[in-house]
């Protein structure tokens, strides 16, 4: 009985070892890309990854996609085990987390050997993709936000469209009037790099001399009870779960970044147009952040990685895939660039502003970001629903959030 | 004594071969088990004393996480988050199941299936859908509740946007959610009460409240222990609810004890402190339930 099981068990483990065979060598390179594609975004990032094909046919590109917060948890355990794709999506928010730890390959001397000039990108985003000596990831888009108008809704309720926003008090009484029709106002509730947004085009900085985030100001703190009292004075929705009243035609304002507005122009049967934010104080910088590639530390074909990064990050992609779809801002300086936004059939009116306020855009980054905004965006949500004021809420928050960026 | 010695030795060599078939067919399952549980539960041991945040290898720490995690306010919190949802939910979905199958053990078979069915249906839904449209239930202004509520001139609460509401909403939902399982266990357990003692207890002249506190509820007692048990489980592992429903908000009010471990390693990535989090979780749910097994001589009644 035991050597027939025995007899078994090795037939078992040949059948095994039979069954798994080597690939054949086609010569050809394959490399991986590794993205958070949706069905919308592979149709867009397709065309250039076919043209890529076409151009080297030497390279197999395999691409992987996941949903957006799929993506971040399978990076993270594919740098692990040491198996990250040879090139793979990235965002300001979360790149220097890679680039600190050895996960992106530094293309200082690809660049060099390409004669390839990072001054063809907005230099306030490329602060995001470096070490401090060489750069690990070129953008592809940009993104920062403006408000996006139903003029509609403001025609039907007698308000004034202002192409170049209101000021405080015309933006209330404007709301009061809207409210009045029966619409909601305004939805602007930003908990993530959308809240810096605001506060530094209200003229805030929001980092100290340490480098640290700093939300216990007094103007933070008004403007953060500003727009809670919208919510409570009953201009602003409270949260409303998934259901977008912006779309359905209830609400006259929202904030968003260009690839929103592409979305509601896609969709929407209504006047729409941007504005900026209402404000007393001129000459506040807008916080913009955006989309990038990089190439794995570990891959094993850096060469070809970066023809691919160098083709997804090109100006011509930002033309055809990002300016052209209204998807977000071309990172890159170019007129063809800067035009493709404006004459996409998704633009608005006033598309152009948010080239414009490229300009003067920064970005606000510091120690242990991700966990500090964890924090804030759980007492923002306090803030916003009128559970604690803003003073009470950001000094709780300061404190908490100093301990974690003193760690 | 030759031909004993024989004998035994072919004894053993028959016992030895036979210990050898059964541990070749326990053999896969056995793999699976250590190394889809034990060694992950090991490593999870091993990185809850370091720290590490996946991209660089992990720096050892000793017992600095859990001494920091005991006195962290944000775990503390969670914690008591968990605390609530599982009194809350444990023993209204354990009375509710037990109501409701007492009823649907009555003579009406087909209006029995009929709820059975219905009451069922939730269980087997996924609970990402269910928690998605609870969300548009609970919705303020524009849910159904709110509207329930604005129809008999009552303001709706704020139910997933107030601290004090948001827990007691996912506590609700999920009763909803778990009560066809539950009433399925009564049922099994009301259908292996013998009619003898139903019988007897008629004859001693009791009603039916008596025949349900005297003679039901006693011999329900193992299912509603099982029930307990496994209650008290699940509800410290509460994380789909929370998520989807409320992101743990607002504030952190509805952050549940998983949802919390998530957030430490998968958005902050800190797995050193998330590993930490969940052996203590581990060692919380073990301590409940021995506790609870302990306490079943008291009131469990397994006489056939």
């Amino acid at each position: 009985m035991a050597k027939k099981v025995l007899a078994l068990v090795l037939t078992a483990l040949m059948a095994i070892s039979m069954l798994t065979f080597a690939t054949a060598d086609s010569g050809k390179v394959d490399l991986r890309l590794f993205f958070w594609f949706d069905v919308t975004d592979l149709g867009d990032w397709q065309k250039t990854i076919d043209e890529f094909k076409t151009a080297h046919p030497e390279i197999n590109v395999i691409i992987e996609g996941a949903s957006w917060e799929q993506y971040w948890t399978k990076l993270q355990t594919q740098a692990t085990s040491g198996s990250v794709a040879d090139v793979f999506g990235m965002v300001s928010m979360y790149s220097q987390d890679y680039i600190n730890n050895g996960v992106t390959l530094g293309l200082g001397d690809l660049m060099k050997a390409d004669n390839l000039d990072p001054s063809m990108y907005y230099q306030a985003i490329m602060s995001a993709y470096s070490d401090g000596t060489q750069y690990h990831c070129l953008p592809y888009d940009m993104s920062t936000m403006l408000m996006l108008v139903n003029k509609d809704i403001l025609a039907q309720c007698g308000v004034d469209f202002k192409p170049d926003g209101y000021t405080m008090d015309e933006f209330m009484a404007a709301m009061k009037k809207i409210k009045d029709g029966g619409y909601y106002g305004v939805n602007i509730q930003p908990k993530d790099w959308a809240y810096y947004d605001i506060m530094t085009r209200a003229g805030y900085n929001l980092l100290d001399d340490k480098g640290h985030l700093n939300l216990n100001q007094d103007g933070v703190i008004k403007t953060t009870q500003w727009m809670a009292d919208l919510v409570k004075d009953g201009y602003m929705p409270i949260t409303t779960p998934d259901l977008d009243l912006f779309a359905s035609g209830k609400l006259a304002m929202t904030s968003v970044n260009p690839e929103w507005v592409s979305t509601y122009t896609k969709t929407m049967k209504a006047n729409l147009d941007v504005i900026p934010y209402p404000t007393d104080v001129a000459g506040g910088k807008c916080v913009a952040e955006g989309g990038a590639w990089a190439i794995y530390s570990g891959t094993k074909h850096p060469k070809e990685a970066w023809e691919l990064l160098k083709t997804l990050t090109s100006a011509k992609n930002a033309v055809s895939m990002v300016g052209a779809s209204h998807r977000g801002i071309p990172p890159t300086t170019d007129e063809a660039s800067k035009e493709s936004m404006i004459n996409s059939p998704y633009a608005v009116p006033h598309s152009q502003r948010y080239i414009d306020m490229l300009a003067s855009s920064t970005r606000v980054d510091y120690p242990h970001r991700t966990e500090v905004e964890t924090e804030m965006k759980a007492e923002l949500s306090l803030i916003y629903t009128g559970e604690v004021s803003a003073a009470d809420g950001l000094a709780e928050f300061q404190a908490t959030a100093d301990d974690i960026m003193n760690q | 004594m030759v031909g004993g010695a024989t004998r035994t030795k072919a004894y053993l060599k028959r016992h030895r071969n036979e210990r050898l078939v059964a541990l070749s067919f326990l053999a896969p399952n056995l793999i699976g088990f250590i190394a889809l549980t034990v060694l992950p539960i090991l490593a999870t041991i091993y990185i809850s004393l370091t720290e590490w945040n996946l991209l660089k290898p992990p720096q050892w720490l000793g017992f600095d996480n859990y001494l920091k995690i005991f006195v962290s306010k944000r775990f503390l919190q969670t914690l008591g988050n968990t605390a609530y949802y599982t009194i809350a939910s444990v023993p209204v979905g354990i009375i509710l199941a037990v109501f409701l199958a007492v009823l649907m053990n009555g003579p009406r078979k087909k209006l029995n299936t009929f709820f059975r069915i219905v009451y069922y249906l939730p269980v087997i839904s996924s609970t990402v859908a269910v928690a998605l449209i609870w969300k548009f239930l609970y919705a303020d202004d524009i849910g159904l509740f709110s509207y329930f509520f604005s129809s008999i001139g009552l303001t709706a609460p704020k139910f997933l946007t107030s601290t004090q509401w948001s827990m007691t909403s996912v506590v609700i939902m999920s009763v909803w959610k778990g009560l066809g399982y539950n009433i399925i266990l009564v049922l099994a357990g009301l259908q292996g009460i013998a009619p003898t003692y139903y019988e007897a207890a008629e004859i001693d002249g009791a009603n039916g409240w008596d025949r349900f506190w005297r003679v039901t509820l006693p011999m329900l007692t193992p299912t509603l222990f099982f029930m307990t048990i496994m209650s008290v489980i699940s509800s410290f592992q509460v994380f789909d609810q929370t998520k989807i429903l409320t992101d743990g908000g607002p504030g952190f009010s509805s952050t549940s004890i998983v949802y919390y471990i998530y957030n430490l390693g998968f958005v902050n990535m800190k797995f050193g402190a998330a590993c930490t989090v969940a052996v203590v979780l581990f060692a919380l749910i073990l301590l409940l339930s021995m506790i609870q097994w302990a306490l079943q001589k008291k009131w469990v009644n397994y006489d056939a």
